[in-house]
């Protein structure tokens, strides 16, 4: 069979992940095999790797469409794009600091690799069997992630917290799973949608419990309250490099997860599924706002204020029209960028041979290290949503649907909240600028690669109102196999 | 009349170049003086707008309008009229005075201190430019990361909590008027103020959209009860900081006030103006007897400030032609005003340190220069006939007591008031008994303070005498502002085609 064969043939489609997969098996042995344990050359390699089947995803796969329980239509085309770029910087941030600890070892990039390719086929699932393989894929790579820093126990801790209260998470989305099978007969998305539509007279209570224990287990991925109690903990224990991860990629494929299973099978029964989101949306910014308050630790204060952003996100869940969902691609796009940008400047702080990890650790920053102060900065004020900075385009692209849809307590929260949430974010820069350092230990670890991905990223949060293209605003070809009911 | 040069956008755009320049250069002096040079080309690009201004029509002039993100309609549009175009150049005159100041009194971090002042000054002059609400809003609230960094990074001793509660305070009120932004945007399906001025919206929903913007403007201006935040914020910023605070950024909440909730909710503004004249009195009356007990000269002058932006919105709120040019006149006037009482107190709390009023006492024999200045800003402070002050006030009550009589009976008691405690001020500082040896042998003004405080205190004489030349070219654009907020209730204007189209 020749290439051309190949790639016009169903494999083709799954190109990426057949890259990956047998890519990272690879490396594996790449690893397994070289002599000084490959830690770097297994780093470089995967990088490539990835950046192969992200160019492959973005540019060779054909206009979209769903395949057997497979969708490669440009939402996921998009988001798996996204995922690449998050892992590639996620990796070179952490390879610096990895390489000062005893963590450098080669299994690092491979778990990482391993999740990417979950994460890719969750993306892409449309069917609930290849959705919870590839859950599982990349949680189980998750977990293992989490405890890499094996000598120390709060990582371990870190790790079997997140894998039992993971392992909880995969039993309701199993539960879920089995209950929208006996309802539908099929566990492909579009069975479950026929048969709602079947149903006359609303959503049948047993698919109904299905899709709110489905949703759930979803919530855990993304850290949406109720079920965001780990990802403090989590965020907290695990090496920074591999907060950095979590933090970064997972949230986009359980995203883009979320509006493929809204889109897909449960259209029909939007009212349903809005009140869910709705509830979680309200609930993780107010808890994410007001959680963070208290934080002395810089990784927990992170994780909080990934849990208001998500709540922030699922807005444009609430909404669901295409601006909506635009804007969801939108405000993760800024997000992602902000928060590389974020971990790019803690990793590169060290003290006592690890990364930072107090906020008091920043004290004085503005004096000591101001390059990476103004840079900090700049991020700070753009996550708070203050403009004219990158994050307050986001912001404005998820409320902007909400209130055109008469979403006007949702909005007003929303605004509440970040107005609650800002006093954290210019706390930061209150301990970097306002305080004079006392007892600065903190040194700066210079990687010229994190500090090009630093100005990047601080050159993206500056100079995006500059030019707001109406690609973020109305991504309407990228949207093209999402359906919307109105 | 209309000029070639996009006077508007060199004006908001040329001190962010300045920003390129001090990133690119290594030396303080340097920083100081591109900074002052292209402020002052600001201040000279403002004259010659406020030259060419064409005082006979009431259309937005300068404009320039280009696509900006046309998915969501949003242009970047700018463009001044009568209203705006002395707040246009209000920010330019202060900005370079307040540089000047600061060569001075700010030793550490002056190139970000040149920094921050300079996006400073594009954001100020970018809010009362902006002829598109979204990039109003940008200003606006961008507004508050240079201020927030000037008072936490350069403040006084209990900067840190001050500039807290002027970020957080500002902050929560400019959110809600986003989602009123965004609620007219839907309802009108444009963000073309122009355009939203001339649109009738549901007189309940206005009600709505007036208390969301109200939280941001009644923060900003400040009114009574939600001013806690200026008397520590005046009180801990630098000298520059808190000129710019007095002189422009309480302006943006009137000239809200005036470019928003007037044209755009008629109904609404006259439901709500007994709310407003009401607190316009309180606050007037009360902020005026906690000066009065103050012992912190910048506190006096901030609560002052107070006072005089109740008389701002009483004015508004009369929807009379006396009201409304008051109000414009008023604001003017306290910029400039305000802005050099805080520069006259910076020149002795250089030499002292101290802003304790009972540290200074007859200070008058080595300082006499000094003392005359003082005393024209604290006349013009006080409202005395003559001065820039007088006009302003004298307007707003003749307004108010068209509107109401009682009002203007309680409001008139604060012109009392203020100049009960500014003379006090004024006698305990200047006069008295020389019972600080350090403060009797300060030195008279210097070069740089003279640059900066004389054209000031011309101005405040200048426009008391001929107040003109502000009320004429401003007068178009309030009749046309008039009769945009005076249709009659319930006899609604119909929505322009140009609306109905998008």
């Amino acid at each position: 069979m020749t290439f051309a064969q190949l790639t016009d043939s169903y494999l083709s489609y799954m190109m990426p992940e057949i890259i990956l997969a047998i890519g990272t098996m690879i490396m594996m042995m790449v690893g397994a095999f070289s002599s000084k344990g490959g830690f770097k050359t297994v780093c470089v390699l995967s990088v490539l790797l990835w950046a192969g089947a992200g160019l492959y995803n973005q540019f060779v796969i054909p206009a979209g469409g769903v395949m057997d329980g497979f969708k490669y239509d440009n939402f996921s085309v998009f988001l798996k794009s996204m995922m690449v770029v998050g892992s590639i910087a996620a990796l070179l941030l952490a390879m610096k600091d990895l390489e000062n600890s005893i963590m450098a070892r080669f299994e690092y990039p491979v778990l990482m690799g391993f999740s990417l390719l979950g994460l890719f086929l969750m993306v892409s699932s449309f069917d609930l069997i290849l959705l919870y393989v590839g859950l599982e894929l990349s949680s189980l790579a998750l977990y293992v992630l989490a405890a890499f820093n094996r000598n120390s126990t709060v990582s371990s801790e870190a790790g079997l917290k997140y894998f039992v209260l993971g392992a909880i998470a995969s039993g309701l989305l199993l539960f879920g799973s089995s209950l929208l099978y006996g309802f539908a007969g099929a566990t492909s998305f579009d069975a479950i949608q026929n048969a709602i539509n079947a149903a006359n007279g609303g959503l049948p209570a047993v698919a109904a419990f299905g899709m709110a224990m489905v949703l759930a287990g979803l919530a855990f991925k993304i850290a949406a309250v109720p079920f965001h109690v780990w990802s403090p903990d989590v965020y907290e224990g695990a090496p920074t490099s591999v907060t950095a991860f979590f933090a970064i990629v997972p949230q986009i494929a359980a995203i883009g997860l979320i509006v493929h299973l809204v889109s897909g099978a449960f259209t029909a029964a939007n009212h349903d599924w809005r009140m869910i989101v709705t509830f979680m949306s309200v609930a993780s910014m107010v808890v994410g706002a007001f959680g963070a308050l208290v934080q002395r630790n810089l990784k927990r204060l992170l994780a909080y204020s990934s849990i208001a952003n998500v709540g922030f996100l699922l807005i444009g869940l609430v909404a669901y029209t295409p601006e909506s969902v635009s804007a969801m691609l939108l405000y993760m796009t800024i997000y992602m960028v902000t928060t590389i940008g974020i971990f790019s400047v803690v990793l590169q702080l060290r003290k006592g041979g690890h990364a930072i990890e107090k906020i008091a650790d920043l004290s004085g920053l503005g004096k000591t290290h101001p390059l990476m102060a103004y840079a900090m900065t700049a991020f700070m004020f753009s996550i708070a949503g203050i403009p004219p900075l990158a994050g307050f385009f986001a912001k404005l692209a998820i409320f902007n649907p909400a209130v055109a849809l008469g979403y006007y307590t949702l909005a007003v929260i929303g605004v509440l909240t970040s107005v609650v949430g800002a006093w954290y974010y210019i706390n930061i820069i209150r301990v970097m600028f306002f305080e004079s350092a006392e007892d600065s230990n903190v040194t700066l670890d210079r990687a010229p690669v994190s500090m090009l991905i630093t100005w990047v990223c601080v050159a993206l949060v500056v100079l995006f109102i500059l030019a707001p293209s109406d690609f973020w605003f109305y991504t309407g070809n990228l949207l093209e196999g999402i359906v919307f009911t109105s | 009349m209309m000029s070639d040069m996009p006077v508007l956008s060199l004006m908001i755009f040329l001190p962010l170049v300045a920003v390129l320049g001090i990133l690119l250069t290594r030396s303080d002096k340097a920083a100081q003086g591109i900074s002052l040079g292209v402020t002052t080309i600001v201040l000279a690009l403002a004259c010659y707008m406020v030259y060419l201004f064409n005082p006979a029509t009431s259309d937005f002039q300068f404009e320039e309008k280009f696509h900006w993100l046309p998915a969501l309609g949003l242009t970047y549009h700018v463009g001044v009229d009568g209203i705006s175009v002395f707040f246009v150049l209000l920010s330019a005159l202060l900005t370079p005075m307040c540089l000047l100041a600061s060569i001075q009194s700010v030793h550490t971090r002056v190139r970000e201190y040149m920094i921050a002042f300079l996006v400073l000054e594009t954001f100020m002059i970018g809010t009362f430019a902006a002829l598109d609400s979204i990039l109003f809003y940008v200003f606006f609230e961008g507004v508050l990361i240079p201020m927030f960094l000037i008072i936490g990074v350069w403040g006084g001793a209990r900067r840190i909590y001050s500039a807290f509660k002027f970020f957080l305070y500002t902050l929560l009120g400019s959110v809600l008027m986003l989602v009123a932004l965004l609620v007219m945007y839907n309802e009108l399906k444009t963000t073309d103020i122009p355009l939203m001025m001339g649109a009738a919206l549901d007189p309940g929903l206005q009600k709505w959209l007036f208390m969301a913007m109200f939280a941001s403007f009644a923060v900003k201006m400040p009114m009574w009860p939600v001013h806690t935040w200026l008397p520590d914020a005046h009180v801990e910023a630098p000298t520059g900081g808190s000129v710019i605070l007095a002189g422009v950024l309480l302006k943006m909440g009137g000239y809200g006030f005036l470019r928003f909730c007037l044209p755009m909710f008629p109904d609404a503004s006259h439901y709500f103006a007994p709310m407003m004249m009401v607190l316009s009195v309180i606050a007037i009356i009360y902020t005026s007897l906690v000066a009065l007990v103050q012992t912190d000269m910048k506190k006096m002058i901030a609560y002052s400030s107070v006072a005089h932006m109740g008389f701002v919105t009483l004015g508004i709120f009369t929807f009379t032609r006396q009201g409304i040019d008051g109000a414009i006149f008023q604001m003017i006037s306290h910029g400039i005003v305000s802005g050099a009482l805080f520069l006259v107190v910076g020149v002795v709390y250089d030499r002292l340190h101290s802003r304790d009023i009972n540290h200074y006492g007859g200070i008058v024999k080595n300082m006499p220069v000094y003392a005359t200045l003082f005393m024209i800003f604290m006349l013009g402070s006080v409202g005395l006939p003559g001065t820039s002050g007088f006009v302003g006030e004298f307007l707003t009550l003749a307004g108010a007591f068209q509107a109401n009589t009682w009002v203007a009976l309680f409001a008139g008691t604060g012109v009392i008031l203020g100049a009960t405690y500014m003379l006090w001020l004024y006698r305990k500082v200047i006069f008295g008994p020389a019972e600080n040896p350090e403060a009797a042998a300060m030195g008279d003004v210097g070069a740089i303070e003279k640059v900066n405080l004389i054209p000031l205190a011309i101005g405040v004489i200048v426009l008391g005498v001929m107040p003109t030349l502000v009320m004429q070219p401003i007068g178009a654009s309030v009749e046309k502002l008039l009769a945009q907020v005076n249709t009659i209730p319930g006899l609604m204007q119909t929505v322009p085609q140009e609306v109905k189209t998008q």
